[in-house]
């Protein structure tokens, strides 16, 4: 395999060895600790534009499972890690990672000294970085003069509502990137689903009489989307049951005047415990974000805190306090990662069934 | 907070050391113990394994030397009134001690409070059919198994589960085996057999789950019921070969994450429902075609996996398990501050892999069965720890210390292609070595997989391992094949055998060519947080983390592997070194690849090296370091010299185990201590043959201190001619001079250094550590300065016996090979008593297997 540099803004080089397409790639450079679940964090479309650096050594070794997608095509930029392992490919794992990047025109780097990396950007935060075949002077200024997009959401969300139908619960999914595991959670408790654009209004939603809205995870900060977005959860939360996961929980507590700041370090992986606030309850949970909610800047009036990060005290989740509305910043349908939370869905199905009310 | 009921707590310690009993219990032990007495609970200890670590230095209030039975511990419990009893520190044999003080009702009538379990964990933990049961009532998957009486009610079994079967004998009257059945007729002559050697006539027919993929995970609990994952591990050979016989992968390298969640999911599961509180690994079968799994068992005690996952994480399981222990929850564990403030709550993530393997006695005991199946026959592990499959697992072979795991030596088999086969289904110890063969013949992957049932994937590691190897060969002194090779673990060593060199030359060229060793920290958040856990290994990336210790720095090289017969108290030499040199104002850096190794236990070393004791390896540990003295053991002498002629200064200690029995009855010995130019004595000390005793016992008993007047003159009349030979070398040291009886006249026979085990027994008997003594003497110190605190002999009230203990019934040894060679010997017991018949008494009630 080729020699390739990962280089970074900060002027550092590494020497590895290409896998993947051979194209060169710029994005921004975040490490995810994940012990698991390569594919599924690969094909997850919050890392729309970014690179990836896996701090668990090897990486590909089940190959890539076609139960194990988060999105039909993946946007990542790179995918950096120490060891990529060959495998044999059969019916069941049809590809191996190194095909499946191949295929998608994603580059890898491998024989990257991942850790020294994770302990850099744990202090500078997420950086701008590429995947080059030479480290010169030129790459370095094509690299700084790179300017990445702000409109992610744009570039992954659906441009046309699709249906996921069940024989349950109307659900209407607001796509701002969507994570296959929230469809999978919603498929096993039998809901009706109808996935919308992020443009979508209030009005094409009530339109559907849902008995439930989600918004969506997905990639980028939340204030880059459009004031519709936030008018639309506005109207929608006080009517029907809302939940809200990851960057949907930025644009939910964005509705309900709170203020979202940039978090550094980031936080990648499940390894953070998670207090649940009324029970005292301490869970693990999947979480990709580098936003949060400023706590400073919520109304106690209209929202409590659900869920609290114990390592630095970020908001984990928020509820209305009049209405069936509330969110996650994590991902509590796992994909990988723990299960703890999953019975959080359990809870959205239910406030659906009571603000349904009794069927006559 | 902490229980405040609790203001003393009862452990019991795993007792004399053997197959799946090294150091893991102990070390646990010495770091639970010193963590619940931070917590201002007292801790009484009993034990009756001289080599425990914990029974010495002040890791408990209250030491017991007795006897590990119901009675004895009966009276400690009348006698002390400890509030609390943990239970999960002595491996299995002490639940069913625990579960004779409940039936007797020990623990009721004292207000013994047992911790971290329900009382019915004891009878679910001794009855694994109860245990299934419950599993299943949980709604976990547990292999089918049935009690049968007849062919009949066999057939009936099969007709549901399908072929492959197990059948095993119910109360079998001989050790017999699991019979592995694949269809009739097998099936038929093994219910036979079992039949005959039942005591009830009974089988139990069970479905065979040989072949499924063998994964470990552990959980920990608070009271609180948080609960969260230590780490996953992945056994490399499939169910069939004891967990213990076979490589164990950390983390899981094969399995999916919705195959790591649904096992994460089913441990928490089970230990909420069990409350347990404490640690507990769970072992599953995994189905690697249909993704289904069974439990095939729950182990809430301390074991050699939980000290698998402690040293592989770097999180500190042992201190936060006692914290739990004793009340206090996760969130409000206070570590000490080289941790970050919620490392407790942390689930640990690993940025390296570990690799542990096996040993096995068979280069001692030849004629054993190499045969490895679901019965455990290693005697020790070691550890590989690096950033690539490749580097672990060459890392590892290479700790074993058996050469002929090396890749780059391993010479052409010449068994045939059906004997080779045969070696590949049915697999022995150091298989290693079949699959590498079966790769240089050219099988194919999928096909060896297919054979072997190990997951391709590690084919495909030893395969590139392979292709190194050969680049290496065919480019000499090439700085790209030697950079790659390094960078997978391979050594200077390897290179100079491949380039037929030498390693001083490849080094030489290394260093000439920047291909330079970079250390980093084993810890739990793979460099998400800063964690100083102080324990490093090594790698060949870009960073470098281990930096030079301020102070007078000493690398002790550790015991490594356990094994057979010579070393099995050496661990606790180094461990007792470690503790009297840091006492002494140095700072000792250990370099140690064995898991389950007291010597481990963080507060010994302020620094740990996981790494091989090949010259290279330990060299690179001594660029960093630059230590002014290097401490070596019995086993380490060569090494120990090579340094010498580098230059470095070298302590070598060469107590050992002896290989060979004393034949002669009750032969007295002088134990001795010198400093070089005088000589002090210790007491008198005699062995005794076993044979005295009984006739079909092995091996022979020490008793120290002999008080015996008449003795004691002629010894004293013997003193001159004594300190002339001990002091004829010079060295400082302490020595065992043995005596003779010719003519009815006491002579003075030979003169050799003490054994490790007399080291433990007159430390233990004078309260004084022998190898405290050993060490200042050898760092230079007089008598006079190291002999302050050593008590007057002859006031000594007690007298103390110790006797090895074998691993006869593990390794099913027949005939010859049995001999109570001290080289066999996998443990010692200690005892004491009023008079020398009450300690034969109390040896023999404390030795699990009554055949000292």
């Amino acid at each position: 395999m080729a020699d390739r540099y990962l280089i970074l803004e900060d002027g550092s080089a590494y020497l590895g060895e290409g896998f993947g397409s051979p194209a060169v790639s710029t994005g921004e450079i975040v490490f995810n600790t994940s012990m698991t679940g390569y594919q599924e964090i690969i094909t997850n479309q919050i890392y729309h534009n970014q690179i990836i650096a896996f701090t668990q050594p090897t990486i590909g070794s089940y190959g890539i499972n076609h139960d194990s997608y988060e999105s039909i095509l993946p946007t990542v930029k790179g995918v950096v890690v120490r060891d990529v392992a060959s495998i044999s490919t059969n019916r069941q794992r049809r590809w191996s990672l190194d095909q499946y990047l191949k295929q998608q025109n994603i580059p890898g780097i491998s024989h990257i000294d991942t850790r020294h990396l994770a302990k850099k950007l744990r202090v500078s935060g997420p950086m701008k970085a590429s995947i080059v075949d030479v480290a010169d002077a030129h790459a370095f200024d094509q690299l700084g003069a790179t300017v990445l997009t702000n409109q992610q959401v744009a570039a992954v969300a659906t441009p046309k509502p699709f249906p996921n139908p069940g024989t349950g619960l109307n659900v209407v999914v607001i796509d701002f990137g969507l994570k296959h595991g929230i469809l999978r959670e919603l498929s096993k408790r039998a809901c009706n689903v109808t996935v919308l654009p992020y443009t979508a209004t209030t009005e094409e939603i009530i339109n559907l009489d849902p008995d439930g809205v989600v918004l969506s995870t997905g990639p980028g900060k939340p204030q880059d989307l459009p004031d519709s977005v936030l008018e639309m959860i506005q109207n929608i939360q006080n009517r029907i049951p809302l939940f809200a996961i990851g960057l949907g929980h930025e644009l939910f507590a964005m509705a309900n005047g709170a203020q979202i700041m940039k978090l550094s370090p980031e936080h990648h992986g499940a390894n953070h415990p998670i207090r649940e606030v009324i029970t005292n309850q301490i869970i693990y949970a999947s979480q990709g974000q580098g936003y949060a909610v400023d706590p400073e800047t919520i109304d106690r009036n209209k929202l409590i805190t659900t869920f609290v990060d114990l390592i630095d005290g970020t908001i984990q989740g928020l509820r209305y306090r009049d209405f069936p509305a509330f969110s996650v910043q994590f991902f509590p349908d796992g994909a990988p990662g723990p299960t703890d939370a999953l019975d959080i869905f359990d809870e959205f199905v239910e406030s659906m069934q009571q603000a349904r009310g009794p069927i006559w | 907070m902490s229980n405040v009921a609790l203001q003393k707590v009862l452990i019991i310690g795993a007792g004399h050391n053997d197959i799946g009993r090294e150091g893991q219990h102990d070390a646990a032990i010495t770091q639970i113990g010193s963590a619940i007495r931070k917590l201002g609970i007292a801790v009484i200890f009993v034990d009756n394994n001289p080599f425990s670590v914990a029974a010495e230095n002040n890791f408990a209030d209250k030491v017991y030397l007795e006897p590990l039975t119901v009675s004895s511990l009966s009276k400690i419990i009348a006698a002390e009134q400890p509030d609390g009893l943990i239970p999960s520190l002595g491996g299995i044999q002490r639940i069913n001690l625990i579960q004779g003080l409940i039936r007797n009702n020990v623990l009721k009538n004292n207000h013994v409070q047992l911790l971290q379990w329900d009382t019915d964990m004891i009878d679910l933990i001794v009855n694994p059919a109860l245990m299934s049961n419950r599993l299943k009532a949980l709604g976990q998957p547990v292999i089918a198994s049935q009690v049968v009486a007849s062919q009949a009610e066999a057939d009936q079994v099969v007709s549901r589960v399908g072929f492959p079967v197990i059948v095993k004998s119910v109360a079998p009257r001989i050790e017999a085996s699991r019979q592995l059945c694949e269809d009739e007729e097998d099936l038929a002559r093994a219910l036979e057999m079992g039949f005959k050697v039942s005591a009830t006539k009974q089988c139990i027919v069970e479905q065979s789950i040989v072949g499924y993929k063998e994964i470990e995970f552990i959980g920990l609990r608070d009271c609180k019921g948080t609960s969260l994952l230590i780490t996953g591990m992945e056994n490399f050979d499939p169910v069939g070969i004891h967990s213990a016989d076979s490589i164990v992968f950390v983390p899981t390298q094969t399995i999916t994450d919705q195959e790591y969640q649904q096992f994460r999911q089913a441990t928490l599961e089970i230990m909420q429902a069990l409350h347990i509180i404490g640690p507990c690994h769970v072992q599953f079968a995994l189905d690697p075609t249909t993704q289904n799994y069974y439990v095939i068992k729950v182990t809430p005690y301390f074991d050699r996996a939980m000290a698998l996952a402690a040293r592989a994480t770097g999180y500190p399981l042992a201190t936060i398990s006692a914290n739990l222990i004793a009340g206090v929850s996760l969130a409000e564990v206070k570590l000490p501050n080289n941790y970050r403030k919620q490392t407790a709550l942390i689930e640990p993530v690993l940025d390296h892999i570990v690799c542990r393997i096996p040993v096995w006695p068979f280069n001692v005991l030849k004629k054993v069965s190499h045969q490895l199946d679901t019965v455990m026959e290693s005697t020790g592990a070691v550890l590989g720890v690096g950033r690539s499959t490749e580097e672990a697992l060459l890392k590892g072979l290479r700790a074993t210390d058996e050469s002929k795991y090396h890749v780059i030596v391993n010479q052409p088999q010449t068994y045939s292609e059906g004997e080779l086969i045969q070696r590949l289904i049915h697999p022995q110890a150091g298989r290693m070595l079949d699959l590498l063969e079966a790769l240089n013949r050219g099988y194919q992957i999928d096909e060896l997989a297919e054979l072997t049932k190990i997951d391709a994937f590690y084919f495909y590691k030893l395969s590139h391992i392979i292709e190194i190897e050969k680049a290496l060969r065919e480019h000499p002194f090439d700085v790209h094949a030697l950079g790659r090779a390094k960078y997978f673990g391979f050594t200077d060593e390897d290179a100079a055998v491949a380039w037929q060199s030498s390693p001083a030359k490849v080094s030489q060229f290394g260093l000439e060519n920047e291909i330079h060793p970079t250390f980093k920290e084993i810890e739990p958040t793979a460099g998400e947080f800063t964690e100083q856990t102080n324990t490093y290994y090594s790698t060949y990336e870009y960073d470098n983390e281990s930096q030079r210790l301020a102070g007078d720095r000493v690398v002790v090289i550790g015991s490594g592997a356990n094994r057979i017969g010579t070393n099995h108290g050496n661990d606790y030499l180094v461990s007792q070194l470690l503790f009297y040199l840091k006492k002494a104002d140095y700072q000792p850096i250990l370099i140690n690849a064995n898991p389950n190794s007291v010597a481990m236990t963080p507060q010994l070393a302020v620094k740990r090296y996981v790494e091989p004791k090949q010259v290279s390896d330990v060299l690179n540990v001594l660029a960093i370091e630059k230590p002014s003295m290097i401490f070596t053991t019995y086993h380490d002498q060569q090494l120990g010299r090579q340094l010498m002629n580098l230059g470095y200064r070298v302590i070598q200690i060469d107590n050992s185990l002896p290989q060979a029995q004393l034949k002669t009855n009750d032969q007295p010995a002088v134990e001795v201590i010198s400093d070089g130019k005088d000589v002090t004595i210790f007491g008198i000390s005699e062995i005794i043959a076993g044979n005295n005793l009984r006739t079909d016992v092995h091996g022979s008993i020490s008793v120290f201190p002999l008080q015996d007047k008449a003795e004691n003159q002629a010894i004293a009349a013997l003193m001159p001619e004594i300190k002339r030979r001990v002091l004829s070398d010079g060295k400082p040291g302490v020595y065992t001079v043995r005596l003779t009886i010719i003519d009815a006249t006491l002579r003075l026979a030979s003169v050799e250094p003490m054994s490790i085990a007399k080291m433990a027994l007159i430390s233990k008997a004078s309260g004084s550590s022998v190898t405290r003594l050993l060490l200042h003497v050898k760092l230079g110190e007089s008598l006079e300065q190291v002999m302050y605190d050593y008590p007057d002999i002859a006031k000594i009230r007690k007298i103390f016996v110790q006797a090895n203990t074998f691993p006869y019934n593990q390794l099913q040894i027949f005939g010859d090979e049995i001999t109570g060679e001290p080289g066999h010997a996998t443990g010692t017991v200690i005892a004491h008593g009023a008079t020398l018949r009450d300690a034969l008494i109390a040896l023999k009630a404390g030795n699990e297997q009554t055949d000292f």
